[in-house]
Formats: structure tokens, sequence, C-alpha cells
């Protein structure tokens, strides 16, 4: 659901979400990279219901997501770093 | 085997928040004197108006913002990325960096913490691809990002008209701007404001932004109504009601926006009383006109306060950094007052325009007004229809609703339902929000690890503030 300004030769960082590699960019957010490559929803609801980042400053706690073995991350706070490992709140 | 605290090195004055506020209060407490560690919870400084200010600009932001910050970066103030602020023993904040837990020692507190949007209530406003204004903005400027598809923008508020002409100048125009501003606000609200003839500054600021939009050719429906986000899985659209009739927009993206409220809950979790300001239909923080909060050793400034803006948050910082340098007795009082007066002139004389701004965007997607159907608290999924319901079967405080549906009790712990859920209590009994207790909240006030809690203790008995 978005789009990166910067040039893609920029995105040299590599994340692995749920298993599978993704490119990103030097300081951008994990909520923004995970958008980006719409990989959304990040988490589901008690009851199921699918939820993805929705205010990007760290007050309404929608984005969390497991970050290198750490549960329940802010991932609109929290830049990218290289190798990360990122793990979606969603049941199989 | 628990984990242990990292304890810093004591300072004399810990600011949290490194926005408008948080950073000229560190400029201004280094000036006399003072050591400062500010910590703030964001990967960079500039809190969310300057957000991105030291990195590559994408964005035009005001005059003062550049040099403000670079003063920061060299006032010698400590500054810590990335920290979350959750418990105050004592002289002691508690906070935590990427789940290691830290406590630091700090003779003085200001709380920076800034300005949250205020939440909206609305069917659909929880589906993947709905986001706030704020948002958008946000990851323009800390992400380089914008939307890849069509979007729209949907509220009221200066900060829609604004984000619409920088996604454009970054070639992501909108589809439309949805504009649920009512009919008649404009004059009603020039009569409550006659400060505003005094700023005729911020009138012609209005003008040339709504100018610049038509010149983009972004349509804008005014005054809409009957808001509904499309969509079962994610966001698909918007449906609303505007020129007296149905229109439905298809959108991979929504935001919106109803203005900003203080983002309070770290002062409130310290136990600084707040009360209800009818003029901005939000609680504002108690403080003195030197910014002290009611609880000794606590200051807060900026918009955690009170909505005023970012330049004013720089006004009250420095008057936070000031009183705290008197009480830390680096200033005598007479130096205080000296450098203290000109700063709240300036201070009073920005203020006249701020009534005018708050009665024209007065909430319009409050829950008072929602569709049942719509959730009102995200985390615990509380439709506005089971509030209505608790109340009906006589809840008469926000307590007992939340005893009854779990409201506020999830992840946020009422930050994305409080003004929610007193509006509603406040229509559905046709009584004022000052009749309600606002909802108590405690440490931590944001979700945290058994070992992140184990480690605070550090043998020294209870972390919370309030116990």
């Amino acid at each position: 659901m978005l789009r990166s300004l910067l040039d893609p030769a920029e995105a040299r960082l590599t994340v692995m979400v749920d298993g599978r590699p993704f490119d990103a960019h030097p300081g951008e957010t994990v909520a923004a990279c995970l958008m980006r490559h719409d990989l959304v929803p990040t988490r589901q609801t008690p009851t199921g219901r699918p939820r993805a980042p929705y205010c990007l400053m760290g007050a309404c706690f929608e984005c969390t997501v497991e970050l290198d073995g750490r549960t329940n991350v802010q991932a609109c706070l929290t830049p990218v770093r290289d190798g990360m490992v990122i793990c979606r709140n969603l049941r199989a | 085997m628990p984990e242990f605290a990292s304890v810093d090195p004591a300072t004399d004055v810990a600011i949290i928040g490194a926005g408008p506020a948080g950073m000229a209060a560190a400029i201004e407490a280094r000036r006399h004197g003072l050591a400062v560690t500010v910590l703030d919870d964001q990967p960079t400084i500039g809190g969310q108006i300057l957000r991105g200010i030291t990195g590559a600009r994408r964005v035009h932001y005001e005059i003062w913002g550049a040099p403000l910050a670079s003063a920061f970066q060299q006032s010698g103030a400590r500054h810590v990325r990335g920290a979350s602020v959750w418990a105050r023993d004592g002289e002691t904040l508690v906070y935590g960096v990427e789940g290691q837990t830290c406590r630091l020692q700090a003779k003085a507190v200001i709380l920076a913490t800034g300005s949250m949007e205020r939440p909206v209530v609305l069917p659909g406003h929880t589906l993947p691809g709905v986001v706030t204004v704020g948002a958008l903005q946000s990851l323009l400027k800390g992400s380089a990002a914008v939307p890849s598809g069509r979007y729209v923008l949907a509220g009221s508020g200066p900060l829609l008209v604004l984000t619409a002409l920088q996604l454009t100048k970054a070639g992501a125009p909108p589809l439309a701007i949805i504009d649920t501003t009512p009919r008649g606000r404009w004059r009603a609200s020039l009569t409550k404001a006659p400060g505003l003839i005094g700023e005729p500054a911020l009138a012609i600021s209005g003008m040339k932004l709504l100018a610049r939009i038509r010149m983009a050719k972004i349509p804008i429906f005014r005054h809409a109504t009957d808001l509904r986000v499309l969509g079962t899985d994610r966001a698909e659209g918007l449906a609303f009601r505007a020129e007296g009739r149905e229109h439905r927009l298809e959108a991979g993206m929504v935001a919106l926006h109803d203005g900003v409220v203080p983002n309070d809950q770290l002062a409130v979790s310290f136990g600084c009383a707040s009360r209800w300001n009818a003029d901005a239909q939000a609680y504002a923080m108690v403080t003195t006109a030197e910014v002290r909060a009611s609880v000794g050793g606590i200051w807060i400034a900026g918009d955690a306060a009170a909505i005023s803006g970012g330049y004013l948050a720089t006004l009250t910082g420095r008057l936070a950094a000031l009183d705290v340098a008197r009480e830390l007795a680096m200033l005598t009082a007479e130096a205080h007052a000296e450098a203290a007066a000109p700063v709240l002139a300036e201070r009073s004389r920005r203020l006249a325009a701020r009534r005018f701004v708050d009665a024209l965007y007065a909430p319009t997607l409050s829950a008072a007004k929602a569709d049942g159907s719509a959730l009102l608290c995200r985390c615990e999924e509380v439709p506005v229809s089971r509030v209505r319901a608790a109340i009906a079967q006589g809840a008469t405080g926000t307590r007992q609703v939340k005893a009854a549906t779990r409201c506020g009790m999830g992840p946020c712990q009422g930050r994305q339902c409080t003004l929610s859920l007193v509006s509603v209590l406040a229509e559905e009994l046709g009584a004022a929000v000052t009749d309600f207790s606002r909802p108590s909240l405690r440490t931590p006030g944001r979700p945290i690890t058994v070992a992140e809690l184990a480690a605070s203790h550090s043998g020294q008995g209870h972390t919370g503030s309030d116990a």
C-alpha cells in the first residue's frame, strides 16, 4: 500500500518477515517496511479480525509484532536493521 | 534468572520527548548549567511536527525548526532514542530501550510528550489500509514512503490540507479531500475569537493553503457526514454524504483526522491532575503559568498539557527549564523573572488565536454521534452500541462502563478510547463531561514483559507511582 521515494538501489538491507526475505531501506521503520511490501494485516485481534499500522507514532498499539524474539514490539517506533527477524501476530 | 536494570548516571533534569517543547527545554536548561537527559521513544529527534528534520528534507518545515534541532544537537544534552518511559519511582524514572530496562535518577522531570490525533469512531475505521492523516505525514517525513495507490483524506482540521499538499509535492496526490467541518463553523468561530484580528498571519496562511489545493485540482467534498469505510478485510474505499447525496470513492487507503489532543498518558499515570477543557473538547493538564504540574518535581511543556502548536511548545519548554533552573538554584528569583517575562508575554499574545482554531475544528467524527456498529475501543473490540447498552442498563460513569465492557483495558490503555467514552456518556445521559471522573491510569501504561518488570525492581520494592 506504500511506495518509497528513495532509489530502489538504496534498499540494501534484508529483513526476514514470517520466514521470507524482503528488502529494506536504512532509516525506515519496521511498520513502513511492512506496509511498503503490502505485508498487512500485521496482527489479528482475539476474535480474528485483521489489523495493521494505524497511527504510526506509538499511540495506538495496532502495529505490534514480534521482533528478534521480543514480543509486542511497536513496529512504528523501531527502525529496520539488516537481518532483523520479524513475525507478524497472525494465527496460521 | 531476571536481568537487572542498567542504571544511568544521575541527571539534574530528565526531559521526556524530543519534539519542539523537549528540545527547547533542553537547550534552555543547558544554558543554565543543568545536566540534561532527554528520553524519547521515537527513532529520531523532532517529535511529530519536526520528524525527519535532521535527515534528507522531503517536506518544508516551519522556519524555526532547523535552528532548534541544530541548537539541541549542540547543547550537550544527553539524548536516548527509542526510550519508552513507563514508571516514576520517587526521583527515579524507569524506561525500556529494546527490551532492556533502565533506571535514571533525576531531580526534576519535564514531560514534553506532545500531542496525538483525536481518536475518531466510524464504521470500518479499524480495517487495514485505514490510517490517520498524521500517519501519512510520519511515513513521508520519517520513512520517505507515500501511498502507492488511490487514497483519500477525510475529516476536519488544518492537517488535511497541509498533508494533501505535501503528498502532492512528493508525487502522490490524494484522490479527494472529504471535509467534515460543518456548514457555518467559520462564521461561528470568528465570533468566539476577537483576538484573531491581531493574528492576520494565521488567516492568511490558511487561505494560501486552500488556494494551493485549488491549483493542484484536488477535489474537496465539503460538510460531509455519515462516513463509512468500505471493505471487509481491508479498506476498499469511503462512503459518505455530501452536497445532498451519497458518494462512494474507491481507495486502498483511507486517512482520517479530527484534530489533535494532548498525549498526556504519562502525566496522568504519574498522578498529575487534569481538567476538562470545554473549548478544546479534551482534557488539559493542570499547570501553573510556569508549567509546573500538580505533582512536585514535574513540569509539563508543550502540547502534552494543552494543544497550542509547535512554536508555542518551544516557549513553554523554555518556561519549564527556567523554572527548574530556579528550583535547583542555578538562577536567582530576579534572574528567573527577567528571563521568563518576555517568554510569558509572547506566549499569552500568541494564545489569542487558539480559541478560534478550537471552535473551528471541534470534533466531527466523535463516538457520541457514531453508528452503533463502529468500534469505540479498538483494542478490546467494543462497539459503540455495547457502551450505549451498558449505560442504558445503569452505568453512570467511566469505571462502570469499563467494568461492563472492558473498554479501555487493552494494550493502548485508553489512549484511543477515553475521549470517545466520556463523549458517549455525556451524550447518552444528557450530562456534561465534567460530571464523569477521568478513567484512571496505572503504571506501566503500556504492555511490558514480566522480565522487564522484574528488572525494574533492582532489589528496591515497587516501581509504581500510584500504589
